[in-house]
């Protein structure tokens, strides 16, 4: 019974839900940047979880574990098909060195700090403490888009060239945090912390390259133009949860395995577009489902919770802004670049999200604490970002037309 | 097809490599029901496709796909696997009924009620006496029949005649969008297995209580069961109706993801009958039993029968329908139990070609006696092969309330129901191109007026 009133308030929220958008509602930006990163979907978790009415127990939580890993290889694709490199080239090469250099950077300054604070707290062994820093740190280094999203919405940069800057940095530093996620798991035993062999990572590498190319080349080979609808949809739901199983018996990760299909199918299928239309169209429900489950899976009453939310917010905004800058000052940009340009990239979300899910099933011992510090940060990041865009940006921005933040409900 | 070979041998492969190289996991013992999905996507779509260019149905290659991939022969999934997916047949089955009863237009029916009359009894009488007859005459030479006495005999032959009855609406419709195929022989076999469907609840009842009297001794003539299944049955239609009613206003007024919703809504109708039925017994001591299927034809027939909106509603389901095929009869195949097979399946083949004989008496002198047009003549039988679901339904009910003497029926009849289900999609698609309905004959005939 609590499966099934489970599964219809999930089911009703994401169908409502992915047909909704704030945009244009009477809000603060700071909640429309969170309604926009869907963080009240993971307070509707909270509220049906273990912390809250108790109807998304344990139990029912792993009874969605099948839809969590086709969620997650589904949102690896639609990442990975937009990765056509003919299109990425047309970029300025820089703009990928300085995502580089910022989300290096980032990943150092969190990982080591957060390392340094569990090795003083001394909560967690060792293995444990270090698993847990690279994994706040690969999740602290990816920019969500909302608060640019938000912005641009109510504001113009008068150069525009800087807004594409911030927007590039925003979508591909999504890549590292996969990257790092990639390796990461390569050289991690899942459910324990134990460190793997050199020997382990690359069968663990070349497992995944197998359970993301052979989908991605089913889908090539089964493709066709004449393909009804109906089929298409088959053939691509078939692919992803193809890839989202294998990857998961195998003791893989679905969102790298569909990250790497969905590349490859960029790069070689000509239906790539149908293929990406039909991911975008059922991106909205399926996330937001996977946010209530996660958020039902969030336990407040950690003991590290404050302190720990503390440094990583210090050390996030430190790491994005040194990266940011170091980035900057490494190229000569053809524009002007304000220092501070790594404030504006503070926004948290999306692949964080993602990656906090797919570390959950792979590790649920020790996903508690690294849900906790990355869920609550998140609603801070959120709600400062587009306020803190804003006041950095000061004297390059427009406002556009019509109110800051009026209109009408948009459905 | 080169490719699509290649691709049949790579899932082969890719699976073969999943259940080799050991996991990264320690607690993955079963396997996931994420990739039993996929498996069963997969491989049905590209056996589907061989089957389409052999020119048999496509449902028939997901059958067999589940069939062979499944718990009995290649083992690529257990049957506790396919257990925890039976809940998407349910979602399935929900989405065919409303599918059903959308199809039926009362129009067409006024229009063609001739034939369907006369088809619908002729075939159901000819068909159940012709097997109660035959299985009642070679009675001696089925073990278990043995022991009963005269009057046993016959109502046990009645059992397997009355379940010969039974059609199976979901294969007819999957056929019929599978060909694109358009008119009077697909509008009257269809309307003809749909009004079955429900028929074949009431008569099923009707002569299960006339059997307890003699296969139970002391048993007496309840004619309160059937008045109460009437009245179960005109429940379901009122609730169906209110549901229709729904669907009319989700479309009229929302304007949300539809599939997701029809999908939904079929889930609740399931859960919500179970819900009832067990509430009403435990509060009341009534035995309701609400049929969800009933609900949701009576809800398909409503919209498009009392709206404007029966073309969009098909429009709309048709979307997804493809997906919802390969998952329910790729689990359907999974589901049989061959060791039953094995157990019943020469008299099962006795009975099957009993069944397709009495069905091609019934349809022929029916349709001589309603003066049906040439191709409907010709061609009814091959629509009226098809069994599934509600069969295997009314086999349990047959189990649970004659335990001794159920079980060995269910294995006889189970392997004439696969049969049915494999070579019933054969026969009508073979049927609609004959009657010259399949989108194959409407270009082919375009081509010849070009």
């Amino acid at each position: 019974m609590k499966f099934l009133i489970a599964i219809i308030i999930i089911a009703g929220t994401a169908l409502i839900g992915s047909r909704i958008t704030f945009i244009r509602t009477q809000l603060g930006l700071g909640v429309k940047s969170i309604f926009i990163t869907g963080i009240e979907y993971i307070m509707l978790g909270l509220l049906l979880g273990g912390s809250g009415l108790n109807i998304l127990d344990v139990d029912t939580i792993r009874k969605f574990q099948p839809f969590l890993i086709f969620g997650l290889a589904w949102v690896g694709y639609l990442y990975g098909i937009q990765f056509e490199i003919k299109l990425v080239r047309t970029l300025p090469e820089k703009y990928f060195s300085i995502t580089a250099i910022q989300a290096i950077i980032t990943f150092i300054i969190v990982s080591v700090s957060m390392f340094v604070f569990f090795h003083l707290i001394s909560l967690f062994p060792l293995e444990k403490a270090i698993v847990l820093s690279i994994i706040l740190g690969i999740a602290a280094l990816s920019t969500a888009q909302s608060a640019l999203a938000i912005t641009n919405r109510n504001f113009k940069f008068r150069d525009q060239r800087l807004f594409d800057l911030l927007r590039y940095i925003a979508s591909v530093d999504g890549l590292f945090s996969m990257m790092f996620f990639s390796i990461f798991l390569a050289f991690s035993n899942p459910g324990t912390a134990a460190i793997s062999s050199i020997l382990s990572a690359l069968k663990w590498s070349g497992l995944t390259a197998f359970a993301a190319l052979v989908p991605a080349l089913i889908f090539l080979l089964m493709n066709k133009s004449g393909y009804k609808h109906g089929d298409f949809h088959l053939l691509l739901t078939g692919i992803i949860a193809f890839t989202g199983g294998m990857s998961w018996q195998l003791g893989l990760s679905p969102l790298i395995s569909g990250l790497l299909a969905g590349i490859f199918i960029a790069n070689t299928c000509k239906f790539r577009i149908r293929a990406l239309n039909f991911l975008s169209d059922g991106e909205k429900p399926i996330y937001i489902i996977m946010l209530i489950i996660l958020g039902a899976g969030w336990n407040l009453g950690l003991k590290i919770s404050i302190p720990a939310v503390l440094i990583f917010i210090v050390f996030r905004t430190a790491g994005k802004v040194v990266g940011n800058f170091a980035g900057v000052k490494s190229f000569r940009s053809a524009f002007p670049i304000p220092p501070g340009v790594g404030f504006s990239l503070l926004s948290e979300g999306g692949i964080s999200f993602g990656i906090i899910i797919n570390f959950k099933i792979l590790y649920p011992e020790l996903s508690s604490h690294i849900i906790h510090i990355i869920l609550i940060s998140a609603v801070f990041f959120e709600l400062i970002s587009p306020r803190l865009i804003l006041s950095f940006f000061q004297e390059r921005v427009d406002q556009k037309s019509g109110p800051l933040s009026g209109g009408k409900d948009e459905k | 097809m080169k490719n699509r070979l290649i691709t049949f041998i790579l899932i082969i492969l890719a699976m073969l490599v999943v259940f080799n190289s050991g996991t990264f996991l320690n607690s993955s013992d079963s396997i996931s029901p994420t990739l039993i999905i996929g498996f069963m996507l997969l491989s049905s779509f590209v056996v589907g496709f061989f089957f389409e260019r052999g020119g048999l149905p496509r449902i028939t290659g997901y059958i067999l796909s589940g069939l062979v991939f499944g718990p009995f022969i290649l083992k690529f999934y257990s049957s506790e696997s396919v257990e925890e997916l039976l809940f998407l047949n349910s979602l399935a089955l929900a989405f065919i009924a409303f599918n059903a009863g959308s199809e039926l237009r009362i129009k067409e029916i006024i229009h063609d009620i001739k034939p369907i009359l006369y088809l619908t009894m002729g075939v159901t009488i000819v068909v159940f006496t012709g097997v109660t007859t035959i299985v009642f005459l070679i009675s001696d030479l089925i073990p278990f029949m043995k022991p009963y006495p005269l009057p046993a005999k016959i109502a046990i032959a009645s059992i397997f005649g009355i379940i010969s009855v039974a059609r199976s609406p979901s294969s007819a419709i999957a056929i019929i969008n599978e060909t694109k195929a358009k008119g009077s022989y697909t509008s009257t076999i269809l309307s003809i297995t749909i009004i079955m469907d429900v028929l074949i609840i009431i008569l099923f009842a009707l002569v299960i209580s006339i059997n307890s009297l003699v296969i139970e001794p002391g048993s007496t003539f309840e004619f309160s069961f059937i008045a109460f299944l009437v009245f179960e049955i005109l429940i379901a239609f009122v609730l169906g109706f209110f549901l229709g009613k729904f669907i009319i206003f989700l479309i009229n007024r929302i304007k949300v993801e539809f599939s997701v919703v029809i999908i939904a809504l079929g889930f609740f109708v399931m859960k919500f009958s179970h819900f009832a039925g067990s509430f009403i017994s435990n509060n009341y001591e009534m035995n309701l039993n609400l049929e969800p299927l009933l609900i949701c034809m009576a809800a398909g027939f409503t919209v498009q029968n009392f709206s404007g909106y029966g073309d969009i509603f098909l429009k709309r389901m048709d979307k997804i329908s493809i997906p919802v095929y390969v998952a329910f009869f790729t689990i359907t195949g999974a589901s049989i139990n061959l060791d039953l097979l094995r157990t019943g399946w020469i008299l099962g083949l006795i009975i099957f070609f009993s069944r397709i004989s009495m069905i091609y008496l019934g349809s022929g002198l029916s349709t001589k006696i309603a003066r049906s047009e040439k191709k409907i003549k010709e061609n009814s039988w091959l629509g009226f092969i098809t069994q599934a679901g509600i069969s295997l339904g009314l086999l349990s009910e047959v189990v649970r309330r004659f335990p001794e003497a159920g079980i060995h029926i269910q294995a006889i009849l189970i392997a004439t129901i696969t049969l049915n289900q494999i070579i019933g999609p054969v026969g009508f698609k073979y049927g609609l191109f004959r009657a010259g309905e399949t989108f194959r004959n409407r270009e082919e005939t375009s081509d010849k007026k070009q």
